[in-house]
């Protein structure tokens, strides 16, 4: 009898591991798509960076830690209701790391394109740019 | 003094795009600048002057012909190599300034300082003194660059390519350069700007010829720093 709830309750939760698949690649990208338009933005002032003589791999770091950022903030203001406070009782460390892991590793892949775009950017023809 | 030039070009060219259709900006320009030389090159929009610009500050690469900074040929540089060499030996003005907007006037002077070594608050010192040099007042180096009037962006600018205390400094503008040796430090270096430059030939704008000349070099007051 036990046996058949639980197997009733996985069964019920198991949307929940696609949900949550979807939500982390929604989370990608929009991560993505808010950093790569953040270099096109910038592209001028990055270029004013490499002509002060600023390296291509502190620009990719750049991009990178605003990714990570992105995320601990992401963490920060969506934790609670993924979680949910009817659980506020027990807090789930191993989700909370798990979850935290994820994140990061999401916003690294989301940086990989645009730290790249950001570190390739020829000075001379960023400075032309409008 | 030195014996060395600031800066050489050996028959150097630069064109942009594919063979079938490419745009020549400098052919065969041959040029040398002495140490503690200031220079002014001038000439009409499209001559090529900015492509000379870039190819002396590491910031593009020549298509023919060898660029040599300090005694450095830049085309035998690594990237960082040649990022390094502008970072501590080259001041740049953009003609439009390219200031950070999310920094204040000191803290964009004082950035470059953080790449050389300097701890964030020497740096802020440093580039405050720099400003109290170029004659932007304390209340304005606490301002957003678009807080800044245009002459106020300009000091920040060349306070900011002076700030590293560099063996050349480049800078572009539209009017007669003025701001050389204005800070009265004789510890600063003499700047050479390439303002501008071209010769035009056979009513071809684009092209700069080898016969680049110098339209108002004057020896410098003071000696270069090697």
């Amino acid at each position: 009898m036990a046996d058949y709830w639980i197997a009733q309750i996985r069964r019920g939760f198991a949307g929940v591991d696609v949900l949550r698949a979807v939500v982390f690649l929604v989370m990608l990208l929009g991560i993505a798509d808010t950093l790569a338009s953040g270099v096109v933005q910038r592209t001028r002032e990055l270029g004013a960076a490499r002509a002060v003589g600023v390296r291509r791999w502190y620009l990719q770091r750049m991009v990178l830690v605003e990714a990570l950022v992105m995320g601990a903030l992401w963490i920060r203001w969506t934790f609670p209701y993924l979680l949910g406070y009817v659980l506020d009782f027990h807090l789930p460390y191993m989700q909370l790391g798990l979850i935290g892991l994820m994140t990061a590793l999401v916003c690294a892949i989301a940086a990989v394109l645009p730290a790249r775009g950001a570190a390739r950017l020829e000075p001379a023809v960023a400075l032309r740019y409008e | 003094m030195t014996d060395t030039p600031a800066v050489v070009l050996e028959r150097v060219s630069k064109s942009y795009g594919d063979a079938g259709h490419a745009v020549t900006a400098l052919s065969d320009v041959s040029l040398q600048v002495p140490a503690s030389q200031f220079l002014s090159i001038m000439g009409p929009s499209g001559s090529g002057k900015s492509t000379l610009l870039n190819l002396i500050a590491g910031l593009d690469t020549p298509t023919h012909g060898r660029v040599i900074v300090g005694g450095q040929e830049l085309t035998h540089l690594s990237d960082d190599a040649c990022s390094d060499l502008r970072l501590r030996h080259i001041g740049f003005v953009f003609q439009s300034f390219n200031l950070f907007p999310t920094f204040t006037a000191e803290e964009n002077v004082a950035w470059p300082l953080g790449f050389v070594g300097l701890r964030w608050r020497a740096a802020k010192m440093r580039a405050a003194e720099t400003l109290e040099q170029m004659g932007v007042d304390a209340a304005a180096r606490s301002r957003l660059p678009a807080e800044l009037s245009g002459g106020e962006q300009q000091r920040v600018a060349i306070a900011r390519a002076l700030v590293t205390e560099p063996r050349l400094v480049l800078g572009r503008t539209h009017r007669q350069p003025r701001f050389a040796n204005r800070s009265g430090d004789p510890r600063r270096p003499p700047p050479i700007e390439h303002a501008a430059g071209a010769d035009r030939h056979h009513g071809h704008p684009q092209h700069l010829r080898g016969d680049v000349r110098a339209a108002n070099p004057r020896a410098a007051r003071r000696p270069h720093r090697a």
